[in-house]
């Protein structure tokens, strides 16, 4: 039987390292995907999620409410990572402003450079269409498709009830659809449902 | 049936794996037979698989624990933290600790607190000056005081008012002095209890207590459980013990008595009085050695100084106290036994309020007789002017004149009455 986070803080307040591991270990996705979300066209994704865990761990006993501590370890994501771009921000200044850096994969190599451009344009249609959601919806978003987390996980760390998480991804669904297949695909489907109206 | 609103809002939970197996049914009865909700379905697995496809090279794929524990900083201590979040407020975003709730409460029960405190230890308070006979001039250990028969507990500290009424205990190894108006200073060893009834009034149930008495014209009186002390102006130091009372006198003069005799004391005397015995015994001892642990102790000049300008000064009732006559008993040439004693007065109409007297009576050589106490009843009858105090036992003789002091008491009252002669009957 898993532990809840409540008592793995407790442990980690006694000393317990191990009890920390299990923490980060729970929340490693969640931590970089965030870390992701707002750091991770500069490369810095590793970085700071690391930081965030480090941070996390050393002021744990501020933790208030230790049953909440996925939505704090998420505060202190993001504080970490609002840190680093303060931080880095003379030096990103200069640099080339990519939108969406990610790095090559072995998908990449194996496809050539024309399944890399296809890929690279339909990478950064999704990028626009996640962008353009309401900022509330964006990092359920990119915790469900980024770490496939359920509900529940999402739920615990970003501090919404599972019934909203479960709305808030309906709503960017239909609006993530309406962006990726309705518009850009008037052939097939599309023109199925249209002649359907 | 499940409309095709009801059922798109369930679509995006279903590609999700999170929908419920009832909901899960009803979707997949509501698809089965509706080509257009079948084609949302599709659709929004399309759109899920685009995302899925885009957001996959940035999935952490390596495990970052055995990273993250490598190199885990040092835990702040929950004092280190208490004191940032006192000092960085992070606003309303946090929920308030308990100790946050609680300032609201804290703060002016802290407040109240220290009040008290100041105010139990302030060593003057207007009210307090105007009621208080003397001031604590010095203190060493633990000296409690009350007032209210023990209701009112204190610590006794240095400069503290002293209350009529006021009953101070000491504890072990404590010592204490006290100047009272007059200026008359008290001075008591360790263990002692005693209560400070007047600024001319003492009563000490236990211990060691040394006077130096202002002379005035009103009696200075200590009461003991086995004999009663009163001076007019004098150096003295009384001890009392379970069923005794020591006295020893360094300067002036001093009476002592218990319920049944009296004795006089003067420079050097001691005398050991208990309850009923008589005649009285004086001894002679050495005074200095007796008081030597009087004079350890000394006034703090700051508290001496309280005390001249707020008590020391002060006007106090002027009383009349003791009056003397002298009554010749010696008549024809020829000495008479006397079997009683008239006293004589004028009637002052007043019928509450009177104070009672003692009677003191010494023969020609200044030796005691006997003792006796008129009731403060006797002068509130108002009209009466004459009271006959028989004389105890067997008459007196072979006595030439009678010295007799007639010495009020207080008790009942303070109004005083003035004697216009005092007669000695004979058998």
């Amino acid at each position: 039987m898993q532990l809840k986070d409540a008592e793995l803080v407790f442990r980690c307040l006694d000393g317990d390292t191990d009890a920390y591991a299990t923490l980060v270990h729970r929340y490693q996705a969640a931590v970089h995907a965030t870390a992701h979300y707002y750091v991770g066209r500069y490369g810095a994704t590793e970085d700071v999620a690391q930081e965030a865990f480090w941070a996390a761990y050393k002021s744990l006993s501020r933790l208030k409410d230790s049953e909440k501590f996925g939505v704090w370890l998420k505060e202190v994501t993001t504080r970490t990572a609002a840190n680093w771009l303060r931080r880095n921000a003379p030096r990103l200044k200069s640099e080339t402003p990519l939108p969406h850096r990610r790095t090559i994969s072995m998908e990449d190599a194996r496809l050539g450079p024309d399944g890399e451009a296809d890929r690279r344009e339909r990478y950064e249609r999704v990028q626009k269409a996640v962008d353009a959601l309401p900022e509330r919806y964006r990092l359920p978003v990119v915790l469900r498709y980024m770490q496939e987390l359920s509900y529940d996980e999402i739920s615990r760390f970003t501090g919404e009830s599972r019934d909203e998480v479960r709305g808030i991804l309906h709503r960017a669904g239909r609006q993530l659809r309406e962006l990726l297949v309705d518009r850009a695909q008037p052939k097939g489907d599309a023109s199925w449902h249209r002649a359907h109206k | 049936v499940a409309s095709c609103t009801q059922v798109e809002s369930l679509v995006q939970a279903f590609l999700d794996g999170e929908l419920a197996d009832s909901e899960r049914t009803i979707l997949e009865e509501h698809v089965s037979h509706c080509g257009a909700c079948e084609g949302l379905v599709k659709r929004q697995r399309q759109s899920a698989a685009q995302l899925f496809e885009a957001f996959r090279e940035d999935r952490l794929e390596a495990d970052m624990t055995a990273a993250v524990m490598a190199h885990l900083p040092e835990m702040e201590s929950f004092r280190t933290v208490q004191e940032v979040n006192w000092r960085v407020k992070e606003g309303a975003r946090r929920r308030p600790s308990l100790f946050n709730r609680l300032m609201p409460i804290a703060v002016p029960a802290l407040l109240l607190v220290v009040a008290i405190a100041m105010y139990s230890v302030w060593p003057v308070t207007e009210l307090e000056a105007a009621t208080a006979i003397g001031v604590v001039t010095y203190r060493a250990g633990d000296v409690q005081s009350s007032l209210n028969n023990g209701v009112d507990n204190r610590s006794v500290f240095l400069k503290a008012m002293v209350a009529e009424g006021e009953r101070f205990e000491l504890g072990e190894h404590a010592a204490m002095m006290m100047s009272l108006a007059g200026p008359s200073r008290v001075k008591a060893d360790e263990a002692s209890r005693f209560t400070v009834r007047t600024d001319r009034a003492l009563s000490i149930s236990k211990g060691r207590v040394w006077f130096d008495v202002a002379r005035d014209e009103r009696q200075f009186r200590v009461n003991t459980p086995s004999g009663d002390i009163t001076v007019f102006g004098t150096t003295f130091e009384v001890m009392v013990e379970d069923n005794r009372t020591v006295v020893t006198v360094k300067s002036g003069k001093v009476r002592v008595e218990n319920n049944v005799a009296f004795v006089e004391l003067i420079a050097g005397d001691q005398v050991s009085v208990q309850a009923g015995q008589t005649p009285l015994l004086v001894n002679q001892v050495d005074v200095n050695a007796q008081m030597a642990w009087a004079d350890e102790i000394g006034p703090s000049p700051d508290a001496e100084a309280l005390f001249t300008e707020h008590i020391r000064a002060r006007s106090t009732e002027q009383l009349k106290a003791e009056q003397a006559f002298v009554v010749v008993t010696k008549a024809d040439g020829r000495r008479r036994a006397i079997s009683s004693i008239v006293l004589e007065w004028e009637p002052d109409g007043l019928s509450s309020g009177h104070s009672g007297y003692y009677l003191y009576v010494k023969d020609n050589r200044m030796q005691p007789l006997f003792k006796e106490h008129v009731s403060a009843d006797v002068f509130d009858d108002g009209i009466r002017n004459t009271y006959q105090i028989a004389v105890p036992g067997s008459p007196i003789q072979d006595v030439d004149i009678l010295l007799i002091q007639i010495v009020p008491d207080y008790s009942s009252g303070r109004v005083e009455t003035s004697f216009t002669d005092v007669k000695a009957l004979g058998v």
